[in-house]
C-alpha cells in the first residue's frame, strides 16, 4: 500500500496529504493511529512528552476524525460528544460539564438532549468533532471530514475549522481530495503518488491566518493552486507509465 | 384515525371469511363435530369463558416462563458467539443442530425425564424459541459499522467497552426482530409441549376435546391461542417501541437533509 513513505508533521502545523483514491491516505492515518503497525519502517509520534513508536500505545491519545460522523444513534449529542473521556474512565457528570463548557464554540449550544438524527449534516460533524477535540489530544487526525457535506456547509465548516484550532498548539494532519479545501486550510501539502502512496511533492503555503474565502480568488492561491493541480496530473501519467 | 384505518383490510378480510364460512356450513348442513360455523364457535367461547380462560392462562404462563428463558439464554449465548471467535465456531454448529431434532421427538423425551407439569413445556417453548433470537442477535451484533470499531479503538477502548457501548445497543433492532419470532413459534411450543402430556392448558384442552367430538372448543381453542399470538406479537412491538424508541425515529429521518 505505501512504500519509501517519508512524512512528519510538527506542533501547531496543519499539514494536508492530498493523492488520488486508493493511494493509500487512510492506511497512513490508521499507521499514526496507531490501529495496526506498518510491516516495515517506524512510526514516531510524540504525545504528552512521550516518543510513542508502538502503535498500540498510541491508542487512546490521538484524536482521529473519520469522513463519517459516527454519532450513535441512540445517544444524545451531549452523549455522543462526551464518548471518548467516558472510554477514558471520566466521571459522566464532569464529562457533561466539560462538553457543555464548550458547546457555544461548536454551534451546538440549546442541542445538548436531541438525537442524531434530528440534526443537519453540518451539525453532526461539528458534534464529531467536538467529540474529536474533547479528548484533548495533541495530535489531530482528519480524514475527509468534510466530504460528506455541501459546497456551501463545507466552505462555512472549512473557515470554522480554523478558528478553533487558532491558538490550540495542536499538530493537525488532514486528508483530502479537495484541491481548495488542502489550500486553504493548511500550512503545507503533501501530494502523494498512486499506490504503492509516496510523497513526492510538497508545497509550503504561506499565506496569513486567520484566512477568509476571500483567499480562494488571490492570485497568488490560484498560481499556487495551478500548481498543485500540475503535481496531481503529473502523478496520473505517472500511474499511465507504470 | 389513520392508525385504525390500517386495520380495515385485515378486519374486511376475516369478516369475508367468516361469512363465506358460515353460509358454506349452513347452507351444506355441516355437522358441527365436522366443522362448526363460527357462530357456533363464537357461542362456545362466551358459553365455556371460564374453562377456556382457566386453560389460557396455564398456556400463557408456559408461553412467557419459556419464552423470557430463551430470550436470557439466547442473549448470554449471542454475548458469548459476538465476544469470542473460538466459541463461535465451538457453539454455532450445536445451537444449529439442536433445531435439525424434531422438538415433537424431544418433548416425550423430556417427560420421560422430568414429569409432568410446567417445567418441561417451558423447555419446549424455550427450544424452539431461543433460536430466532441467537441467530438475529449475533447478525446484529456483528453489524457493527468497521469504521465506528475504528473509532473506538483510536479513543482507547477495550474489546469490553466497544461491546457494551456499540455492539449491544446495535444489536437490538436484530434482537427485537428475533424476538417477533420467538414470540409466534413459542405459542406452537406450548401447544405440542401440552400435546404430548399435561392436565391443563389449551392444547390440553383440545386434545381431550377432539375424541369427545367437541369440535367448536377445539376452534375455540385455536382462536383464543391466535388471539394470544397477535396479543403477544403486539407487546413486543410496543416493547420495541419503548426500550429503543431512537431506531424508530432513525427510520422516519432517513432522508433528513443536510
Amino acid at each position: 500500500m505505501l512504500k519509501g513513505m517519508d512524512f512528519h508533521a510538527s506542533q501547531d502545523e496543519i499539514v494536508t496529504i492530498i493523492g488520488p483514491s486508493g493511494c493509500g491516505k487512510s492506511t497512513l492515518l490508521n499507521i499514526v493511529a496507531g490501529l495496526h503497525d506498518p510491516d516495515q519502517g517506524e512510526v514516531n509520534v510524540l504525545v504528552d512528552g512521550v516518543v510513542r513508536s508502538e502503535a498500540s500505545s498510541r491508542l487512546g491519545s490521538i484524536g482521529y476524525m473519520q469522513q463519517k460522523d459516527l454519532l450513535l444513534p441512540w445517544r444524545s449529542l451531549i452523549d455522543n460528544v462526551i464518548l471518548g473521556l467516558e472510554i477514558r474512565g471520566v466521571e459522566r457528570k464532569r464529562a457533561r460539564q466539560e462538553a457543555v463548557a464548550q458547546m457555544a464554540d461548536f454551534g451546538l449550544e440549546g442541542f445538548e438532549n436531541e438525537f442524531p438524527y434530528a440534526l443537519s449534516g453540518g451539525m453532526r460533524q461539528r458534534a464529531a468533532f467536538l467529540r474529536t477535540m474533547l479528548m484533548e489530544s495533541e495530535v489531530l487526525l482528519l480524514d475527509e471530514p468534510f466530504s460528506a457535506l455541501d459546497a456551501l456547509n463545507r466552505a462555512h465548516l472549512q473557515t470554522w475549522l480554523l478558528d478553533i484550532l487558532e491558538g490550540k498548539k495542536k499538530t493537525t494532519v488532514l486528508v483530502t481530495h479537495d484541491v481548495d479545501e488542502a489550500l486553504f486550510l493548511s500550512d503545507r501539502v503533501c501530494v502523494m503518488s498512486p499506490r504503492p502512496g509516496r510523497i513526492y511533492e510538497e508545497e509550503h503555503i504561506p499565506f496569513e491566518r486567520p484566512r477568509s474565502q476571500n483567499l480562494l480568488t488571490d492570485p497568488a492561491y490560484v498560481q499556487t493552486k495551478a500548481r498543485l493541480l500540475g503535481y496531481l496530473r503529473s502523478d496520473y501519467s505517472l500511474m499511465e507509465n507504470g | 384515525m389513520t392508525k385504525l384505518m390500517e386495520w380495515v383490510p385485515a378486519a374486511v378480510i376475516v369478516m369475508v371469511m367468516f361469512v363465506v364460512w358460515e353460509v358454506f356450513v349452513k347452507l351444506w348442513d355441516i355437522p358441527a363435530w365436522l366443522l362448526p360455523a363460527p357462530s357456533s364457535v363464537a357461542f362456545t367461547l362466551y358459553d365455556s369463558a371460564g374453562l377456556l380462560l382457566a386453560h389460557s392462562w396455564v398456556t400463557l404462563e408456559e408461553i412467557l416462563l419459556g419464552f423470557i428463558l430463551a430470550l436470557i439464554a439466547g442473549l448470554f449465548l449471542a454475548s458469548v458467539i459476538s465476544l469470542s471467535n473460538t466459541l463461535e465456531k465451538a457453539l454455532y454448529p450445536f445451537i444449529v443442530a439442536s433445531q435439525t431434532i424434531p422438538i415433537i421427538v424431544i418433548a416425550p423425551m423430556l417427560l420421560v425425564w422430568i414429569g409432568y407439569g410446567l417445567a418441561p413445556k417451558i423447555i419446549v417453548v424455550a427450544l424452539i424459541s431461543f433460536f430466532p433470537i441467537v441467530v438475529n442477535t449475533v447478525d446484529g451484533m456483528k453489524s457493527i459499522d468497521p469504521d465506528m470499531e475504528r473509532l473506538f479503538r483510536t479513543m482507547g477502548a477495550t474489546k469490553w467497552q466497544i461491546f457494551l457501548k456499540v455492539q449491544v445497543p446495535t444489536s437490538m433492532p436484530y434482537l427485537f426482530s428475533g424476538l417477533r419470532v420467538a414470540i409466534a413459534v413459542s405459542v406452537i411450543g406450548a401447544v405440542i409441549g401440552e400435546w404430548v402430556g399435561s392436565s391443563e392448558g389449551l392444547g390440553y384442552l383440545m386434545i381431550r376435546s377432539k375424541p369427545q367430538f367437541q369440535t367448536e372448543r377445539v376452534f375455540a381453542a385455536i382462536a383464543l391461542l391466535s388471539a394470544m399470538g397477535v396479543g403477544l406479537f403486539a407487546v413486543v412491538n410496543l416493547l420495541e417501541r419503548i426500550v429503543i424508541p431512537w431506531s424508530h425515529k432513525q427510520k422516519e429521518n432517513r432522508d433528513f437533509p443536510m
